[in-house]
């Protein structure tokens, strides 16, 4: 069962908009290159299927984390949603490149590469975590 | 087909990318004949929530601009997320297996 959290519309900024490191918690950001899966329709209690058709694109996003605010608490919330803590972008891709055989996956950090990998690398299958998302 | 939100002085504006160049929707629309309420055309959400066959009209639409030149750089855009919200959003902790090994080698404080 993946795990899911609370990550607020305050975090998000687009392609190349800076990150405002929360001054008390600066060393402990960290970046963490996903796909999100950008939902476009309500359903409830949606097989593998159903969620994949109410799918509207995909985007490159960066799960920012503040990693000290985030083990504070037993739930993640507050490490998660400082603002600017999601960047995204830069474009919503409606096609189907990630149903069709899944996306090669580059973070880079002021340049540098830190996270080279592949969707199927993913411990969770995107749909099964749409799914567990949209089924509640 | 990809579609973005770039900023405007005042306002956020969706567009439609093709290659490294962005098309604003609203010339877009001007161009394949696409009237009616501006609203469908506001936003990113909008476009996605409109008619299917205007979505593909808007694109083709916009290949037509970039190749006669009428579009902008991608990179000389100042973009806003592509799906600008003040809805609640949420997100699931699934990653990738060399991400959660670098989890583990953190220490707990920073994990």
């Amino acid at each position: 069962m993946p795990l899911i959290f609370a990550k607020f519309a305050n975090t998000l900024i687009g392609d190349g908009a800076p990150i405002r490191l929360p001054a008390a918690n600066a060393r402990h950001v960290d970046y963490e290159g996903e796909v999100a899966v950008v939902i476009g329709r309500r359903v409830y209690a949606a097989d593998e299927r159903q969620a994949l058709e109410a799918v509207a694109g995909w985007m490159a996003f960066n799960d920012v984390s503040a990693r000290d605010l985030q083990t504070q608490t037993l739930q993640w919330t507050v490490g998660k949603s400082p603002d600017t803590f999601g960047p995204c972008g830069p474009c919503l891709v409606l096609d189907d490149a990630l149903r069709n055989g899944g996306l090669e996956l580059q973070t880079r950090v002021n340049g540098e590469l830190v996270q080279h990998a592949h969707t199927d690398q993913m411990i969770f299958p995107w749909r099964a975590s749409s799914r567990s998302c949209r089924a509640r | 087909m990809r579609l973005a939100t770039c900023e405007h002085v005042d306002a956020l504006r969706p567009a439609l990318a093709v290659g490294d160049r962005l098309v604003d929707v609203s010339a877009a629309a001007q161009r394949a004949g696409i009237e009616g309420d501006p609203r469908t055309l506001a936003t990113v959400r909008a476009l996605l929530t409109g008619r299917a066959d205007d979505l593909e009209r808007l694109h083709e639409a916009a290949a037509q601009l970039t190749a006669a030149g009428e579009s902008v750089a991608l990179a000389d855009v100042r973009l806003g997320p592509p799906i600008p919200t003040r809805a609640r959003s949420s997100a699931s902790g699934s990653t990738t297996a060399s991400m959660r090994a670098r989890h583990a080698s953190m220490s707990p404080r920073c994990r």
